[in-house]
């Protein structure tokens, strides 16, 4: 299909242009909008800057990254040296709560658990770990504390949205269902994309059930006009507990 | 359409408000001509950038002026030995940068990050794993770029990789290359197509620095 030949080509120019990432032994595979990566990277932090990568082009309707993390030799560490790295890392991060997140390392895939007041500490906890040499794979299982209802809150994230992008803001349909953000509607580029849902991540107080925690978290799917002269992206975000990579 | 500046202060002050990592109220807001001014002591530095990040998030915004500093509260405070050393430990241990290409000095719990780097993401990463460390009041990140071969027809790469990427504003931004510069100019509709474009520029082989002149509309 055209659309899909011309949509691998644009694949394949962005990740030869993102520096943070080594493409040549990354294949990659289009049907009907839907990406498919496969091969190796260097490190967890390369594999997450594919990622990004595919993200940013316009016309992606969905991605699916088969790849394999082998660290080069300079870059293998063993599970205890990477425990106490992680370990550093998470206690001298003014964003995590001190004594909050547990960790575990089995052949370099860091399992982080415990909980946080906050989404943004869940996130930083994970990055604190994502960029360290040695890992392969994060896990994060750390989960949000109760903080109670807060009312309206598909309202204040509308609100939110005004305050960031008003012309967007109208565009954009924000229903909240017992644990979950569902965004759906019509932006004008992957970034306004993300800055909505960076937007509704904010939200304070929603219920602290495990699966919003879960759904606050994962970047896929997202569904998309696959048509590029549009320039349009649909938002799209279900409660499925779908992690990335 | 225009925010008036008591519609702006609003949403700054909302917007402060809805983030979790700001302790709000310890931040004063005042706006003139679209110019937010921010005043105030907070606890961390990384808390003093997520509100600066905050603010840039609102449209109508046109500048940003930060009196902002940071006071550590007494479980955070550390020796600038301590704060050199986990600085050190964080740069080593991260994927992402070079071993032993950055210089650190600490000075009461300023970061100075020196060096030379081969890419701007690089000195990015330098600065965002500085940026969360206990004890840390503020960064100079003063790393360099290696200089490179230019990649050719560098303006055209550019402009395709906006393209590819879907920046709506894409045909109203100009790629200039003079040198290992490029300078970028134009309108964009928000600080998030802003930074992205400016993302794009520093990816290309070569640059050495980016002037980002494109204007929020």
């Amino acid at each position: 299909m055209k659309q899909d030949c011309e949509l691998k080509q644009k694949v394949l120019a962005e990740l030869e242009w993102d520096p943070a990432i080594d493409a040549g032994p990354i294949g990659v595979a289009v049907e009907d909008g839907v990406v498919t990566v496969s091969g190796l990277v260097n490190t967890f932090a390369e594999k997450a800057a594919v990622a990004a990568a595919i993200d940013r082009v316009a016309g992606v309707r969905a991605v699916a990254l088969e790849m394999e993390v082998r660290l080069a030799i300079p870059h293998r560490r063993s599970d205890g040296e990477i425990a106490a790295s992680a370990e550093q890392a998470l206690r001298s991060n003014t964003l995590v709560p001190s004594d909050a997140v547990r960790l575990a390392v089995e052949k370099g895939c860091v399992t982080l658990q415990g909980e946080v007041p906050w989404e943004f500490q869940r996130r930083a906890a994970e990055r604190a770990v994502a960029t360290l040499i040695g890992v392969v794979e994060v896990r994060n299982e750390v989960t949000l504390q109760t903080s109670g209802q807060v009312a309206n809150v598909a309202q204040r994230i509308e609100e939110a949205l005004g305050r960031q992008a008003s012309r967007e803001a109208a565009r954009i349909h924000v229903a909240v269902e017992g644990t979950t953000v569902k965004l759906t509607g019509l932006v004008n580029s992957w970034h306004d994309r993300d800055m909505a849902e960076a937007a509704a991540r904010a939200a304070p107080g929603i219920d602290s059930d495990q699966r919003v925690a879960e759904c606050m978290s994962c970047a896929e799917p997202f569904t998309s006009i696959p048509d590029p002269s549009q320039r349009t992206a649909a938002i799209e975000r279900e409660a499925a507990p779908v992690s990335r990579g | 359409m225009t925010k008036t500046d008591s519609a702006l202060k609003a949403d700054v002050t909302n917007e402060l408000i809805w983030d979790p990592s700001i302790k709000e109220t310890a931040v004063g807001v005042a706006v003139k001509d679209g110019v937010v001014t921010l005043t105030g002591h907070l606890d961390t530095y990384a808390e003093k950038d997520a509100a600066i990040r905050a603010v840039r998030r609102i449209d109508g915004v046109k500048a940003i002026a930060v009196e902002i500093d940071v006071r550590l509260s007494p479980s955070h405070q550390r020796s600038d030995t301590d704060i050199a050393r986990s600085v050190e430990l964080a740069l080593k241990w991260n994927a992402s940068i070079p071993p032993d290409s950055v210089r650190v000095v600490v000075d009461h719990g300023w970061v100075t990050l020196q060096g030379e780097v081969d890419w701007n993401f690089q000195r990015g990463a330098a600065e965002s794993v500085t940026r969360i460390l206990k004890g840390v009041v503020g960064i100079s990140n003063d790393l360099k770029l290696k200089p490179k071969a230019l990649a050719a027809d560098v303006s055209q790469k550019i402009e395709e990789a906006l393209k590819r990427q879907a920046l709506r504003d894409a045909q109203h931004i100009q790629v200039v290359v003079a040198g290992d510069v490029v300078k970028l100019t134009g309108t964009v509709h928000s600080w998030q197509e802003r930074r992205a474009a400016e993302g794009v520029a520093w990816s290309a082989r070569g640059v050495r620095s980016v002037v980002n002149d494109l204007q929020v509309v």
